[in-house]
């Protein structure tokens, strides 16, 4: 009795501890979520799940009210516009991604694991070997929105504004109430744009070359993800900031910079003028010249500077597919002996000073000699300031 | 009392505590508007120009301080100083019993705010309520005036040259550093209408000055000392580091200067020489007689270096200079300046020729020109038979101003 209690004892045991060890159901660490989409659009569904041995994951999707019929993805289905990632590891993670949404890609999206080894058996009932996520994905036609052409602003004439310019939106075909709409700037919102109307434009009046860039009217919806459009205002570039003139020692460091507005953003290219052609600036053969461009900013630093070769006049050179415009910087280079000369200057002014009021003043002395020798008592005892000398220090003491 | 023609003093009238009402306000201006200063170049974070700022005043506070308290040292030894202390209400220093507290607000940089205070209450007990104590009241302005004139040289005058030094560097300026050069402009000029109203004073009434001829000093001054604090202004935006030097080099041989004219204005050796160094300082920017007798020569010596000098420092400006950011007004300053300095000459010579009191004729006394400094001081205390305190320092600045410029040979003995 005894012994049979105690093999049954560890039976149990060992299939409990067997099971414990060695597998573990499947689990969702991540589940995919719901999302409504636009035509067009993209969307990626994700799912992680944890398991011992590591389970494996499947996409199926059903149709929207046709829960029944589920029907699996691969990686290329619908035109190569599914993609699937799968990465087996510690956890499974797989990420589902379809592109250029249509109406039809509406449904119920599933994510199917299971580390069970008789998933694949025909015989098994999949809804007990396989744990599953789901996930609805709408997609709502896109409205449409006419969105008036390009604008190029012509070359700013001086004295004179350009004519101002409408950018326009129109809100056609859109199956949901809008909500209010807005424009952006280079993606940034504009202020005082926001308004409820389907038909929104922005006037820009007097447009110079700042104004460019990218322009977007874009429209909320109250149960739909924002629509937009862009319209570009290209603009040849100004160069609205420079260095005119740069004055350094020798061996000091350099830097001339550009600014400039514009849409889209120019192409820098920095050159030399020798003589009257003008002369590119490759000369990074010394190793001394260090272009840095950054959208509308673009920047020449040279170290070490060096008298001979670098002082003269520079030229940053921005252009893009609507025009250019060049600036010119002067460069000087001061030797470390330019400050010797005013120096030598003063001094020889100070010594031929010194000279001249030492022979001044020596010269003085023999005259003044009898002046002295005259005693300075007498003189005083004349007036009637005497008693007064209390109240007087002499002056004349030598 | 102004018995005598001969020019007792006035007595001290309501313009004069107009001036020291006036002065006090100006100088509290101009320290005020330093401090803000000091205090934006240090939120800035521009501590340099903060250091310097700061140092100016230390140093020019420091100096003024020491002067003032060699002066009262000095004082207390006259004999008749327990006269002008005996009035009561007198002096908030000065007093024999008060000698610690004195020196200790001198070394709390108050002493020449002290004085200030002193001279307005002194003159409003005198003025409004007619009170004795004129002649002391007098005394103190004088010495007011030397310690302005100092604190001046030493302090606002580089001030206004790094104010102008800074707007130069940076080719723009805060309103609080064009307050400050507005403060310290009218520091430099309420010293000198203010230096020279003490020194009229000292005149006998006969050759009492109008107003034309403060008109023509303030004039001169102005066109003098602007080319100067400017010039020095433009040397320092090329070559920072050299002004350094160039003022060592040229504050040394001035002092060598006042030492070889063998000045003797303090009554102690090394109040002396704190002296001599503070004219070497006044020299860097502007001419100052310090020796008796005939200073034309020097003079003529003083304004021909310093025109040199200014050439020397606006032709380095020139050369060393950006052409392109100072292209506004380099051609202009490169005239204008030489074109000032040799017009304040023009306008010193047209004084010295009519206006100035060339000839001084001691009451009933000699008839030499009255060229020997003791005659100037006597003529002033001639006839007065009350025991008048004159103040000596500025007798000897008065005498070394209008003494005559005639043949060295009169000097000899009458």
């Amino acid at each position: 009795m005894r012994s049979c209690a105690k093999m049954l004892a560890v039976v149990v045991l060992g299939n409990v501890m067997l099971q414990y060890v060695s597998s573990q159901n499947a689990g969702f660490v991540k589940s995919p979520m719901s999302e409504t989409k636009l035509t067009g659009d993209t969307f990626e569904l994700y799912c992680d799940v944890v398991g011992n041995p590591t389970p494996e994951i499947q996409w199926w999707y059903a149709e929207v009210n046709r829960a029944d019929s589920f029907k699996q993805l691969w990686d290329g289905a619908r035109k190569r516009r599914v993609s699937i990632n799968t990465a087996y590891g510690t956890n499974g993670v797989s990420v589902l991604g379809i592109t250029r949404l249509t109406l039809e890609d509406s449904g119920t999206y599933e994510c199917r694991a299971s580390n069970d080894p008789r998933r694949n058996d025909l015989r098994q009932n999949p809804a007990l070997t396989w744990i599953r996520a789901q996930a609805t994905i709408s997609v709502l036609q896109k409205p449409k929105i006419n969105a008036s052409d390009q604008e190029i602003l012509p070359p700013k004439k001086p004295q004179e504004d350009n004519p101002p310019i409408t950018l326009q939106c129109n809100l056609t075909n859109s199956p949901n109430t809008h909500r209010e709409s807005f424009w952006m700037k280079n993606g940034e919102e504009i202020p005082n744009t926001r308004k409820g109307l389907k038909n929104t434009e922005l006037i820009l009046s007097k447009p110079r070359a700042d104004d460019a860039g990218e322009y977007m009217c874009v429209y909320t919806f109250d149960m739909a993800p924002n629509a937009n459009a862009s319209i570009e205002v290209k603009a040849a570039p100004e160069i609205t900031g420079h260095k005119r003139s740069e004055n350094k020692k020798e061996g000091e460091n350099a830097l001339l910079y550009c600014k400039s507005v514009g849409y889209p953003h120019p192409i820098w290219t920095w050159r030399k003028k020798v003589s009257q052609g003008s002369y590119i600036d490759v000369d990074n053969s010394t190793g001394r010249f260090f272009i840095t461009n950054k959208d509308n900013y673009s920047e020449l630093n040279i170290i070490n500077l060096d008298i001979s070769t670098d002082p003269g006049e520079y030229i940053c050179n921005a252009t893009n597919i609507i025009g250019y415009k060049e600036s010119m910087s002067i460069l000087r280079v001061r030797s470390h002996l330019a400050p010797l000369w005013p120096f030598l200057g003063v001094l020889a002014e100070i010594i031929i000073l010194v000279v001249i009021i030492v022979v001044y003043e020596k010269r003085k002395r023999p005259d003044e000699v009898p002046d002295d020798d005259e005693p300075a008592g007498p003189v005083k005892t004349n007036s009637t300031n005497n008693h007064k000398d209390k109240n007087l220090r002499q002056r004349n003491t030598n | 009392m102004e018995s005598t023609a001969s020019g007792c003093f006035p007595r001290y009238s309501w313009l004069d505590f107009l001036f020291a009402v006036v002065g006090v306000c100006t100088f509290l201006f101009d320290i005020g508007s330093d401090v803000w200063l000091a205090k934006e170049f240090y939120q800035h974070g521009e501590f340099f120009w903060f250091a310097a700022l700061l140092g100016f005043m230390l140093v020019s506070s420091a100096v003024v301080q020491m002067f003032s308290w060699f002066w009262i040292q000095y004082d207390s030894q006259l004999d008749n100083y327990d006269f002008q202390t005996a009035g009561r209400r007198v002096v908030l220093f000065g007093s024999p019993k008060r000698v610690k507290l004195t020196c200790f607000l001198h070394i709390c940089q108050l002493g020449f705010l002290l004085r200030h205070i002193s001279a307005i209450w002194l003159g409003f007990c005198v003025w409004w309520r007619g009170e004795k104590g004129s002649e002391y009241a007098v005394y103190l302005t004088h010495d007011l005036s030397m310690l302005r004139l100092i604190e001046t040289f030493c302090e606002s005058a580089p001030q206004l040259s790094l104010m102008i030094y800074i707007m130069l560097h940076n080719n723009e300026a805060r309103t609080i550093q064009y307050v400050s050069m507005i403060a310290s402009t009218t520091s430099i000029a309420w010293m000198v209408v203010d230096y020279h109203r003490s020194l009229r004073s000292f005149l006998p009434d006969k050759s009492k000055q109008g107003w034309l001829s403060s008109a023509f000093y303030f004039l001169w001054n102005l066109l003098l000392i602007a080319p100067r604090v400017v010039t020095v202004a433009l040397f320092t935006s090329v070559l920072p580091r050299y002004i350094a030097a160039h003022f060592l080099c040229l504050w040394l041989a001035f002092v060598l200067w006042a030492w070889l004219q063998d000045t003797n204005f303090m009554d102690t050796p090394a109040g002396e020489w704190l002296y001599r160094a503070t004219i070497g300082l006044i020299w860097y920017f502007s001419w100052f007689n310090v020796a008796e007798g005939k200073t034309r020569g020097r003079s003529i010596i003083y304004h021909f270096f310093a025109l040199t000098d200014i050439g020397v420092l606006l032709f380095s400006w020139w050369w060393l200079r950006d052409p392109e950011t100072t292209q506004s007004y380099s051609l202009f300053i490169l005239f204008l300046v030489p074109l000032s300095y040799v017009l304040g000459l023009l306008v010193k010579t047209l004084y010295y020729c009519s206006c100035h009191p060339t000839l001084w004729q001691p009451v009933g006394s000699r008839k030499v020109p009255g060229d020997t400094p003791d005659g100037a001081v006597a003529l002033v205390q001639a006839d007065s038979s009350a025991p008048e305190v004159v103040n000596k320092r500025m007798a000897k600045h008065v005498s070394n101003f209008y003494s005559t410029r005639t043949l060295p040979k009169t000097e000899t003995n009458g």
